[in-house]
C-alpha cells in the first residue's frame, strides 16, 4: 500500500500537488466569488499559446507561457475596463485565439522534443526538482500577497465600487489580482493540464459554498476538498494506472457529488422528516 | 467642503452632465433628485474622484474621509460571506490578521444603524433587504466620514426600515456634523429631511435650493413628483420619535 512513497518522482509529485491544491484553492475564491471563472479557462488557454511559442522557438516553455497569460490577462483589463464587451465575450475571444495559435505552433514544431500535450494535459508525474522550485517559490509569492492584502482583494471582488471609492490607484490591484491568477495558471499547466486547470480553481469552491458560512470557512474548506481531491487523484491513478489529471479533476467530482449534492439534499430531507 | 464650477462630464458624444455649478459646505444635507439618466450616481462618482469632469472643475476639501453606500448594493451572487467579513471591508486594515480592538469599533457602528453584535457571524445573504443596507451604511460609517454619499440607498427596503434609517441619517448628520449627499427618487422622504436640494435635469441647472424654494415647483425636475407642501422633520430628535 505505501510503495508510494519509495519513488521519489511520486513523492515529488505528492508535495507539488498538494502544495499547487492549497495555492489554487485559495485563489479560487477569490475568482469565483468575483464572478470570473471562466478567465481561468482563458488565462489556461492563451498560456498554451504562449507554451507552443516557447517550445517552437526553442526558449523554457513555462517561462513564454507565464508571460503570454500576463499579457492576456493585462488585456483583458484593458478591453473589459472600456465596458463595450462582456468580460466573459473577451475571455471566449481570448480563449479561442489562445487555442487556434497553440494548436498552430504546436503544429509546426511537431519534431520538438518536447511534447507540446505535457501542458495540454498535464504531467504531474515527470516534473523535475527545478520545476517544483519555480512552482515553490512563486506559489508562496502567490499565497503571502493574498494573505498581505487579503482585506484589500475581499473589498475589490464583492464591491468594486466601493473598492475604487475608497483607493485611489484600486486600478494597480485590480491589474495585479488578474496577474497573479495569470502566472498561478500558467504555472499549474505542467501539473494538471491547461484544458482541466479550472477543475482545481473551481470545483472545491462551489463544493465548499454548501459547508460554509464565511468566506474565510470557504477558503478553508476548499482548500482542505481540493488537497483530498489531489491526493486521491495522485493514488488512484498509481494503483489503477490511469492519467493523473484525470484521476485528479474525477476524485474532486466525487466530492462534490458527496459534498455539494449528497449531504446538502440529505439536510433537507431530515429537516423535512423532523418537522412533518 | 465641495465646489463645482460649470462641471460637465461627456462619454463620447453624449453629455451625462453639463454646466453644473454648486457648493456645499461643511455639516450640510443635501438631498439630489432627478429623473432616470439625469447623472445622480456619476455626480456622487465626481465627487469621489472615481469620474474626471471633461469641462469645468470640481474642489474637494484636501484629504477628506468619504463614506460610500453605492446603488443597489447586494451581492449579485450568494457566494459565503459573513457579516463580519462585509463590515471589516470598511476598515483601514490591509491583511487578514484581525486585531482586537475592531470588534469594538464593528459593534459601535453596527448599534448606530439597530444591529448587534449577533450579526457578525450570520451569512450576508441569509439578511433581509433592509438588514443588509443597515450593515452596508455601518460599513460607510466605519471610514469615520466626513463626507457621505448615498447613492439611493434604501430602495428595496421596507417602508418602517426606511424611516428609521433617515432618521439615523439625519442624526449622524445633527450631531457628528458629517456633509451627508443623498440621491433619492423618493422626493418627499428626501425633501422633508435636508437642508437644501439640487435638482439634476439635462436642461436646468440651478445649482442648489433651498426647501421653500423647490416646493411646488415641478418645472426644476419634470418627471419627478415634487411635493406642493413641506413637512420638514427636526433633526435633534432622537432614534424612537418617527417623523412620519
Amino acid at each position: 500500500m505505501l510503495e508510494i512513497f519509495e519513488y521519489d518522482f511520486l513523492v515529488r509529485a505528492l508535495l507539488v500537488g498538494t502544495f499547487c491544491a492549497v495555492v489554487t484553492a485559495v485563489v479560487g475564491n477569490f475568482l469565483v466569488a468575483s464572478r470570473q471563472a471562466v478567465v481561468s479557462d482563458m488565462l489556461a488557454h492563451t498560456s498554451l499559446a504562449g507554451v507552443g511559442l516557447g517550445i517552437f522557438l526553442n526558449i523554457s516553455p513555462s517561462f513564454v507561457g507565464i508571460l503570454v497569460s500576463i499579457g492576456a490577462s493585462i488585456f483583458l483589463f484593458l478591453l473589459g475596463s472600456q465596458k463595450k464587451i462582456p468580460q466573459e465575450a473577451i475571455s471566449v475571444l481570448l480563449l479561442t485565439g489562445g487555442m487556434a495559435l497553440a494548436l498552430l505552433l504546436a503544429h509546426l514544431s511537431k519534431n520538438n522534443p518536447v511534447s507540446f500535450e505535457t501542458f495540454l494535459f498535464g504531467s504531474l508525474l515527470t516534473i523535475t526538482n527545478s520545476e517544483a522550485v519555480l512552482f515553490a517559490v512563486l506559489g508562496l509569492g502567490i499565497l503571502v500577497c493574498i494573505f498581505l492584502f487579503w482585506n484589500r482583494f475581499l473589498c475589490l471582488i464583492f464591491d468594486i465600487d466601493f473598492f475604487r471609492s475608497r483607493f485611489r490607484f484600486s486600478i494597480f490591484f485590480e491589474i495585479f489580482f488578474l496577474m497573479m491568477v495569470a502566472v498561478l495558471v500558467a504555472l499549474s499547466l505542467q501539473i494538471i493540464g491547461g484544458l482541466l486547470v479550472g477543475a482545481l480553481l473551481v470545483i472545491p469552491v462551489i463544493t465548499a459554498q454548501n459547508m460554509a458560512k464565511s468566506f474565510r470557512a470557504s477558503v478553508w474548506w476548499s482548500v482542505f476538498l481540493n488537497v483530498m481531491g489531489v491526493l486521491g487523484g495522485i493514488f488512484f491513478s498509481f494503483y489503477a494506472d490511469i492519467p493523473t489529471s484525470s484521476a485528479i479533476v474525477l476524485s474532486l467530482w466525487c466530492l462534490f457529488l458527496v459534498f455539494g449534492v449528497l449531504v446538502p439534499f440529505g439536510k433537507k430531507f431530515l429537516k423535512r422528516e423532523l418537522y412533518s | 467642503m465641495i465646489s463645482a464650477q460649470n462641471m460637465g462630464v461627456q462619454f463620447e458624444e453624449n453629455f451625462v452632465l453639463q454646466n453644473i455649478s454648486f457648493e456645499v459646505q461643511k455639516g450640510e444635507y443635501i438631498g439630489i433628485i432627478g429623473p432616470n439618466g439625469a447623472g445622480k450616481s456619476t455626480l456622487l462618482k465626481l465627487i469621489l474622484g472615481m469620474v474626471k469632469p471633461t469641462q469645468g472643475s470640481i474642489n474637494v476639501a484636501v484629504g477628506a474621509r468619504f463614506g460610500y453606500v453605492p446603488q443597489n448594493y447586494l451581492p449579485k451572487n450568494l457566494f459565503s460571506v459573513s457579516v463580519q467579513e462585509i463590515l471589516e471591508m470598511g476598515l483601514s486594515r490591509i491583511s487578514c490578521w484581525r486585531n482586537t480592538t475592531e470588534s469594538r469599533i464593528l459593534q459601535e457602528k453596527i448599534e448606530i444603524v439597530g444591529l448587534d453584535a449577533s450579526f457578525f457571524k450570520k451569512p450576508f445573504h441569509d439578511l433581509s433587504g433592509g438588514q443588509k443596507q443597515r450593515v452596508i451604511i455601518a460599513r460607510a460609517l466605519l471610514q469615520d466620514p466626513e463626507i457621505l454619499l448615498f447613492d439611493e440607498p434604501l430602495s428595496g427596503v421596507d417602508f418602517a426600515t426606511k424611516l428609521q434609517l433617515y432618521d439615523v441619517l439625519a442624526e449622524i448628520n445633527t450631531l457628528q456634523k458629517t456633509t451627508i449627499l443623498f440621491v433619492s427618487h423618493e422626493v418627499e422622504s428626501v425633501v422633508n429631511r435636508c437642508h437644501r436640494i439640487l435638482c439634476l435635469n439635462k436642461k436646468l441647472h440651478e445649482g442648489c435650493h433651498p426647501l421653500d424654494f423647490i416646493v411646488g415647483k415641478s418645472s426644476l425636475c419634470p418627471t419627478v413628483p415634487i411635493p406642493e407642501k413641506l413637512h420638514p422633520v427636526h433633526h435633534h430628535h432622537d432614534l424612537s420619535s418617527s417623523s412620519c
